[in-house]
């Protein structure tokens, strides 16, 4: 009865909602975004400290697979690599869903089993009709058709009544639902996601970002504040039943709890051009303590799989598959979406042309590239770059060297 | 002129009905600018026919090539551009190409006249100009194809479409617009033509629920079309001048863009569906032998459905952003299309209740549509739900649902239809072993082809994907393999209808026992259709016509009165 009563007033706001000035913390209160930090994300000392008990944080899950990219560095030709081939979330769920892995998803799938008993019980009514009155009354001679059945008020009204109130009532659990998908609870960690073609950045409230695959410790329902730097992308996480498109200049919200640890994927549901089919990403639901492990190994991407700092090239040679530069940029002089950095690497000094001009290829160019790509697109290719700003002068550094040092291998 | 060239053992020739002219529609005139500047909306109605088959083939090849893709994880021999570009091809001419004219323009064509009674259609160069826009539409979608490919997908969201795609999507817009401009012809023309032409006795209660069926489909065509040609030249405009109404980088909302889309295209599910569901009630009266159940259920079930089109096109957006509250009005709505949808099912049960039912290729086309139908209607059900919606959106459980009604609802349905009038349209019989075999041979193909699309969509595989993980590969190899199947069912139903024009044995006028007009005029008909107006009764009063042996086929009773019941 409580519940009911919830739902209704959650029916009230809903209807009124758009009418009146967002509420701070409503599911319709998009504008009224805030990154405040709820979680218990490690501090700065806590990460040092971990990082001394050495090479455990190898073994956290999700650490193995930091290096996604193969150790040639040519972009590997499986979809989604940074992403485990066999979801477990598939293995262990049933015939027709995913492991369910939150309440909410658990009420989604009684709708859903609601539905599909609906579903065998009137294909079976029809097909048995259908094959029954077909035999039964398959033409003989002699026997003529019954030319008195015209129509039949009472039962016509019958089968229409009848289904009106079937489907009365799953409009009605649906909806109920779809609320609870949509209402995330008032303490969420709120994580910054934006999406691009084709990869997904997850920036925590301390502002740390970790590209294609996040980790979020459990206990803490987690709510996405998502916004795309290009055209359209949907969020799509099948173990919590949810899904959200994800717009450019324009924010949308997706939570959800995070009670059943495991490794989840994620992936983008809205088609997004060439690499839309690698544009995975790859959630972990993390006990605190082994949270903290791949916290210290992946806040900084210059760690490598043991917590060590990289050498710039290397860094460099990581952050090319790290940003997913790979999905558009090969390093072997292939074709593809942008220009072959290997293209790039052997015309280190020279002129390049540019739509509208020409310009000189030196650490500059790949700068400018980087960070205003649609200042000078290379002749023969699209404005498909999205603003890589994000990236700091360290990381623009380590990546141009790494650039540079192609065509010298 | 008219030459009777059956045995009339003693019986005078007004007796029997003219069963076959040696002077019809097909060969009346020589050449083939008589076939191109005609007016005759059964040589407009076989050209069509020709022109929508060859659309099927290249969209159907284009859904063999990614399917035998699909078959393993990575790609074997497609690039991910070339992938993208074959769904988009086989999505964009299908629709646009193949089935949104499919049953009005071809088949429409060829019958509508004739069950009123008429002539031809009210506007005869209208149509023949509606028959040119097609094959303008279809040019530019071949310089689409020629001159750099699609890859937006049939929707055209924007931006992809307007600003990041790198394909012809210029010029397979002003196609598309020009194919709404055909289909908006072709509506209006049926419209007044099932105003103004029907024939003397043949009251709004008395039309075929066909034409029911047609008209309910002209209302859509008429008011849904123009707001896709004003959609499609927004986005050339903002590709082209960047005018900034869909982009957001030049101030615009892409959002917008998914409105105006879905307020055509999903009335235009409706173009697709009404016309089969008013096929499949001919078919299941006429082998029944009996009344058409709930007559006036169905005519106005088909016209709520026409209405209620306009009111739910934000249930293809539930996750794309719009508000909580659009949805679940959008939501409710929706539900209110289920209703008339399952009347219809119920009432072509009760048809066949108590009837005489023969099993002949158009009727199992008319059983294996009720229940592809079927599975396509309810599944529907999951994707109106909201919540089952979100987890559902953009995968392939969507991909297989639309297909049950599209291909399993729309196309076999027109098969039905076709294998219906074949005999009318040629004045030949098929082999009606063979295309049974054919058309049990696709319905498999294409249960095995989209059925585990519904269950590896309901595990997350999203649509449109170039390539997948592992988890999905059984259900994408079984799929390719009905494809397959489906590919040669197809083929079969293909080589026995063009056998049957060359060595078919000819076609009596009323071969099934049809009530409708089209069946008293010969096969083929003459040009102008009927030598006197026929006078229209009940098109479902199938006591009216008894099989004559020496005929081969059915012909009216004499001085025959309806003991139907009202």
């Amino acid at each position: 009865m409580t519940a009911m009563l919830t739902n209704l007033f959650q029916v009230a706001v809903l209807a009124l909602a758009p009418f009146a000035a967002p509420a701070p913390g409503s599911v319709l209160g998009a504008h009224s975004i805030e990154l405040s930090s709820v979680a218990r994300l490690p501090q700065e000392g806590t990460a040092g400290e971990a990082a001394a008990s050495g090479a455990e944080g190898a073994t956290a899950p999700g650490a193995a697979t930091t290096q996604a990219a193969p150790a040639d560095g040519l972009a590997p030709d499986r979809v989604g690599p940074h992403v485990p081939e066999h979801a477990d979330e598939i293995r262990d769920g049933t015939f027709w869903m995913p492991v369910a892995a939150s309440d909410v998803a658990r009420d989604v799938d009684a709708t859903f089993n609601f539905i599909m008993w609906i579903n065998y019980v009137f294909t079976a009514l029809i097909l048995v009709l259908l094959v029954v009155f077909v035999v039964k009354y398959r033409r003989r001679p002699g026997v003529v058709a019954d030319q008195s059945i015209t129509h039949n008020t009472p039962i016509e009204i019958i089968w229409s009544v009848l289904p009106t109130i079937l489907v009365a009532v799953i409009f009605w659990q649906g909806y109920v639902t779809f609320l609870d998908l949509k209402t995330a609870p008032k303490e969420t960690l709120k994580i910054r996601v934006s999406a691009y073609t084709w990869g997904w950045n997850f920036t925590y409230p301390d502002g740390t970002m970790v590209p294609q695959k996040l980790a979020v410790p459990q206990g803490q329902p987690v709510e996405f504040i998502m916004n795309s730097k290009d055209t359209l992308h949907s969020m799509h996480l099948p173990a919590f039943r949810q899904k959200q498109d994800v717009l450019p200049d324009r924010y949308t919200k997706i939570w959800f709890p995070t009670d059943r640890i495991g490794n989840y994927r994620i992936y983008c549901t809205e088609y997004c051009g060439k690499d839309h089919s690698n544009m995975y990403a790859s959630l972990q639901i993390l006990p605190q303590a082994e949270f903290d492990k791949w916290w210290e190994v992946n806040s900084n991407p210059r760690n490598d799989a043991d917590g060590n700092a990289l050498p710039d090239l290397a860094y460099g040679e990581k952050l090319y598959s790290y940003f997913a530069c790979n999905s558009c940029h090969t390093v072997d002089g292939g074709k593809n979406t942008g220009p072959s950095f290997l293209v790039t690497s052997g015309n280190w000094g020279k002129m390049r042309p540019i739509n509208g001009g020409e310009a000189m290829v030196d650490e500059d160019y790949v700068r400018r590239s980087i960070l205003n790509p649609q200042s000078q697109i290379a002749e023969g290719f699209g404005p498909q770059m999205p603003v890589f700003n994000y990236l700091d002068d360290e990381q623009i550094y380590c990546l141009t060297l790494f650039i540079k040092s192609l065509a010298k291998n | 002129m008219a030459q009777i060239d059956i045995p009339l053992s003693g019986r005078r020739a007004q007796d029997v009905p003219v069963q076959h002219l040696d002077t019809n529609y097909l060969n009346v005139s020589k050449g083939l600018l008589s076939w191109f500047l005609t007016l005759d909306h059964k040589r407009i109605g076989v050209m069509y026919l020709l022109g929508i088959t060859g659309a099927f083939a290249l969209g159907g090849l284009a859904a063999l090539g990614f399917r035998l893709e699909l078959f393993r994880p990575g790609m074997q021999y497609m690039t991910h551009e070339q992938y993208n570009q074959f769904f988009t091809v086989h999505g964009a001419v299908m629709v646009f190409l193949f089935i949104i004219p499919g049953i009005p323009a071809a088949l429409g064509n060829m019958v509508l006249p004739l069950m009123l009674g008429a002539k031809d259609v009210a506007f005869p160069r209208l149509n023949l100009g509606s028959f040119y826009l097609w094959m303008i539409g279809a040019f530019f979608f071949l310089w689409t194809l020629i001159g750099g490919g699609l890859d937006t997908g049939w929707t055209f969201y924007t931006p992809y479409s307007s600003t990041l795609s790198s394909t012809a999507v210029i010029q397979a817009t002003a196609g598309a617009f020009v194919l709404g401009f055909s289909s908006i012809f072709t509506g209006l023309n049926f419209i007044v033509t099932i105003h103004k032409m029907r024939p003397p006795g043949m009251t709004w209660h008395k039309l075929p629920l066909f034409l029911w069926g047609m008209y309910a489909t002209a209302v859509i065509q008429v008011l849904a079309t123009p707001v896709l040609g004003i959609t499609l030249l927004m986005l050339i405009m903002e590709r082209a001048l960047g005018i900034g109404i869909f982009d957001p980088a030049n101030g615009g909302d892409p959002v917008l863009f998914q409105h105006f889309f879905w307020f055509y295209s999903h009335p235009a599910v409706y173009i697709m569906i009404l016309p089969a569901m008013a096929i499949v009630s001919e078919l299941i009266a006429t082998f029944s032998r009996k009344h058409i159940f709930g007559y006036k259920m169905i005519a106005y079930s088909s016209v709520s459905i026409a209405l209620l089109s306009f009111l739910v096109w934000g249930h293809h957006m539930f996750v794309s952003g719009q508000s909580a509250l659009s949805g679940v009005i959008f939501s409710a709505i929706t539900f209110t299309i289920a209703i008339p949808s399952a009347i219809k099912v119920f009432n072509w049960l009760a048809t066949i209740y108590r009837g005489s039912v023969s099993l002949e290729t158009p009727m199992l086309y008319a059983l294996e549509f009720i229940w592809l139908f079927t599975i396509g209607g309810l599944t529907g059900l999951f994707l109106s739900v909201m919540s089952t919606d979100v987890v559902l959106h953009d995968t392939y459980f969507v991909v297989a649902h639309f297909h049950y009604v599209m291909v399993g609802g729309t196309l076999f349905a027109f098969l039905g239809g076709l294998h219906y009038w074949w005999p009318k349209m040629i004045g030949r019989m098929y082999d009606e072993g063979l295309s049974r075999l054919a058309s049990i041979t696709a319905f498999i193909g294409f249960n095995l082809a989209f059925f585990p699309q519904f269950i590896m969509g309901s595990k997350g595989m999203p649509r449109r994907y170039a390539d997948y993980k592992p988890d999905f590969t059984l259900y994408h190899q079984l799929s390719t393999i009905g494809t397959l199947v489906l590919g040669a069912g197809i083929l079969m139903i293909v080589y026995t209808l063009v056998k049957s024009i060359f060595s078919g044995k000819k076609a009596p006028a009323n071969p099934w026992g049809g009530a409708t007009m089209e069946w008293e005029c010969p096969s083929p008909p003459p040009h102008f259709n009927f030598e006197h107006p026929p006078h229209a009764s009940d098109p479902y009063d199938m006591e009216r016509v008894k099989w004559d042996e020496q005929v081969g086929g059915w012909v009216p009773v004499p001085g025959y009165q309806s003991r139907v019941h009202h």
